[in-house]
């Protein structure tokens, strides 16, 4: 246990949403500004990326230190997106060296590279997403194309064209035949999955403007999740940018009636919180929960559904990039620019 | 022929600008009637004239993610490197294609400069000189102008093409005369066309009248104000003259298309076919490299956009001909930090940064200077900018230790302390 321990645990009671309670519980020290993390399915061990090619396995029991922790070699980049599947076999990296590396977690001594792709992407893999039954995975990036690539075997199965600008997030539906994109204008893609045939185009234009002084995109989709149900679409990003290049930024979220196509509800921070989404997820069907970080510092933020202001915002001890949560939903680790890896309880009743 | 400005001449010369080539305009003008449709000989009308085109990538281009990256490092940043076409130089790999062209240029590795703050820092960068109170330094496009612009010619001495309509290219001690014709998203100066319906005989008329106004006003009461009032519409007549120089649209689809459908695609086209019709100093600029928030998306974003542009401009000038007597800079007013802020951007550095030359009086494929593994320090060839203005009026043909003659004084062209680069020179 470290001092954090006793640093933020705060409660709100939320109409609609029960009371939700997060507790720093512990926090690993990387040495290294972090940018990824993902659970194992053991909950024993946390992945960890950041602004280094390597990437870090860090046990949740014992010492906390940099001394306890395992580097994985193989990325000539940065690597931007980390994912584990749930039978404890392998973990998924993409960089932004255009590399998909398979990792085997079963040997004995030690995770190690399995398979290699080393032209994945033409540029930086920006994320990775498994399907339900985790038969495929996708990957999106800066190329502009969206690739469904098979698990076991690592083939690639489908290349899909359709994006004009980079590619910031893939998420596949509960139903597990459609897949979403995102990119840099907020453009949501909708793909079948065998045939990566395009099945319609969202748009959530709040999201994204030009600096027509500057000729730059003002966007960027940073988060990307469906509800259990498949009912609604979490779509994170930039709702203002009064100073972009200085980082004065805003978040906001648009959900979108995914079977409708239509907007269900925009929504924002109460204090415009200057930050960046980085990671978005739901809890249940209800709760989104955001993980931001920027000039603001590092936050956890919950919004219900139906509301336009989020009903809790939970201060972090320091600029958060990421969030995972475990697989049952009640640790939520986040990585954070002080190279420390964060762990919470969260609690909700 | 000297003259103290403040004294009432228009003149402000160099005290010995003999030296300096002064046969363009008529070529350039002859070329210019010729309706540009003959630009593979541009190089050779202009008759060895030296031209300068300054392509000024604002608010501080990050060094490490283009000319001089370091990948592997805590402060490298995302990108890989990629080889060049010169053997052994690799540059950032956000450059492709202009590490196709890398044979044209030189980099300079090892700048160490003062000023943190845009504004200083532009004035710095921009007139080779510290801003001072009271200080009028003229931009280096006007003041190289001064020494190369041959007399009589139609069109202005220099141009600042840009997005912004913030007005810049000041002209400093020197006046309006040489200050920048701002070309704002590369239109041509706005009323060059004469009002419908005027005749060209009216037209006449009312500038004799003018002129007349004008001498009778300045017989006895010459000032800075009245004269550049002066200029300004002389000016104004000899490019409406010209203005087909200043349209886009006769070049070629396929060229608006190889240079890019933005407007640093349109900027770097209208600054090949003013080099060809002889302007002496252009200045382009390209914006948003203040990357203080997520540095690495901005510079994918902004290099994506200046690398096929650039490259394609160098190519041309290349195969033109005209890189024989065109310098070319490609220059920020500072770097940015090694140390990567909790924003993912990069901040304000001046500590050890980079900027690129070529073209005439260059010596290509040189890399001067050199940082240590992170970045954080030059390790060899420490320059600052009165080295590089000193590098630049030299490889224009200019003798750098000359003065400018203002109000009786000289007043050095760079600053006496420093000097030309020496292994940057042919």
């Amino acid at each position: 246990m470290s001092d954090a321990e006793t640093k933020s645990t705060a409660q709100i009671k939320a109409a609609n949403a029960g009371d939700v309670a997060v507790k720093v519980n512990v926090e690993y020290e990387v040495g290294k500004p972090l940018l990824r993390c993902c659970f194992d399915s053991a909950d024993e061990h946390v992945f960890a990326a950041g602004q280094d090619r390597n990437i870090w396995q860090i046990p949740l029991e014992g010492d906390t230190g940099k001394d306890n922790v395992t580097e994985l070699e193989g990325h000539d980049g940065w690597v931007l997106t980390l994912a584990t599947t749930s039978d404890g076999d392998t973990l998924l990296s993409g960089g932004s060296d255009g590399q998909l590396i398979w990792w085997s977690l079963q040997d004995a001594g030690g995770p190690k590279l399995n398979k290699q792709v080393v032209n994945a992407h033409d540029g930086w893999i920006r994320d990775i997403a498994l399907s339900p039954d985790e038969k495929v995975l996708a990957t999106g990036g800066n190329d502009g194309t969206v690739k469904v690539w098979d698990v076991a075997e690592g083939k690639l199965l489908q290349s899909i064209d359709g994006h004009k600008h980079h590619i910031y997030r893939v998420a596949f539906h509960p139903d597990g035949k459609q897949l979403v994109s995102g990119d840099l204008t907020c453009r949501i893609q909708c793909w079948d999955v065998d045939s990566g045939k395009s099945l319609r185009e969202l748009h959530t234009p709040s999201l994204h403007r030009i600096d027509k002084n500057h000729n730059l995109h003002l966007g960027g989709t940073r988060g990307l999740t469906f509800d259990d149900n498949g009912k609604y679409l979490a779509v994170s990003g930039l709702r203002a940018a009064p100073n972009y290049l200085g980082g004065a930024v805003q978040p906001g979220n648009v959900i979108l009636d995914y079977a409708k196509g239509e907007i269900h509800k925009e929504q924002k921070t109460k204090d415009n919180l200057a930050t960046v989404p980085w990671e978005s997820f739901f809890i249940g069907d209800h709760i989104l929960t955001v993980a931001m970080g920027g000039q603001a510092g590092g936050h956890l933020v919950f919004w219900n559904l139906d509301k336009e202001d989020e009903f809790f915002a939970h201060k972090l001890p320091d600029v958060a990039r990421d969030m995972a949560f475990n697989g049952q939903k009640n640790r939520i680790a986040t990585a954070h620019e002080d190279g420390k890896l964060r762990i919470s309880e969260l609690k909700i009743s | 022929m000297k003259k103290n400005y403040h004294c009432g001449s228009s003149e402000h010369t160099l005290a010995r600008r003999s030296f300096l080539q002064s046969t363009c305009v008529a070529g350039g003008s002859m070329l210019l009637g010729g309706g540009l449709s003959n630009l593979a000989t541009a190089g050779e009308l202009a008759g060895g004239q030296r031209q300068l085109l300054v392509i000024f990538l604002d608010g501080g281009l990050s060094q490490l993610e283009s000319w001089d990256p370091k990948p592997g490092t805590l402060e490298g940043g995302p990108f890989r490197t990629i080889p060049t076409s010169v053997p052994g130089t690799h540059i950032s790999e956000l450059l492709p294609y202009t590490a196709k062209q890398m044979h044209h240029l030189a980099v300079i590795r090892s700048l160490e400069t003062t000023e943190n703050d845009h504004t200083p820092a532009k004035y710095l960068l921009e007139t080779g000189r510290n801003q001072k109170e009271g200080s009028d330094f003229p931009y280096l496009g006007a003041a190289a102008a001064s020494l190369l612009e041959p007399t009589g010619g139609d069109l202005p001495p220099y141009v600042v093409i840009q997005t912004s309509s913030y007005h810049l290219g000041h002209g400093g001690f020197l006046g309006s005369r040489y200050a920048g014709v701002n070309l704002v998203r590369g239109k041509p100066p706005r009323n060059l066309t004469p009002p419908e319906g005027l005749a060209v005989e009216e037209m006449q008329r009312r500038s004799q009248l003018r002129d007349m106004l004008d001498r009778r006003l300045t017989r006895n009461r010459r000032t800075a104000d009245t004269e550049a009032y002066a200029s300004s519409y002389q000016m104004a007549q000899r490019m409406s003259r010209k203005k087909d120089v200043f349209d886009l649209s006769k070049e070629s689809k396929q060229d608006q298309a190889r240079y890019g459908e933005h407007d640093f695609g349109r900027h770097c086209l209208l600054a090949r076919r003013l080099l060809e019709a002889g302007l002496p100093c252009i200045q382009v600029r390209h914006r948003a490299y203040d990357s203080h928030f997520e540095n690495f998306n901005i510079h994918l974003e902004t290099l994506g956009e200046f690398d096929r542009t650039f490259a394609t401009l160098m190519d041309d000038l290349h195969q033109r001909g005209l890189l024989d007597t065109t310098l070319v800079a490609v220059m920020s007013e500072m770097g940015r930090t090694p140390k990567i802020n909790n924003q993912m951007g990069r901040d304000h550095w001046t500590k050890a940064w980079s900027m690129v030359l070529g073209g005439c009086g260059i010596q290509s494929e040189a890399i001067y200077g050199k940082t240590n593994d992170r970045g954080m320090e030059i390790v060899d060839g420490k320059v600052n900018q009165g080295d590089v203005f000193h590098t630049i009026y030299s490889a224009l043909g200019i003798d750098s230790t000359q003065s400018f003659q203002i109000g009786g004084k000289d007043v050095p062209i760079a600053e006496p302390v420093h000097g030309p680069i020496e292994d940057l020179l042919t």
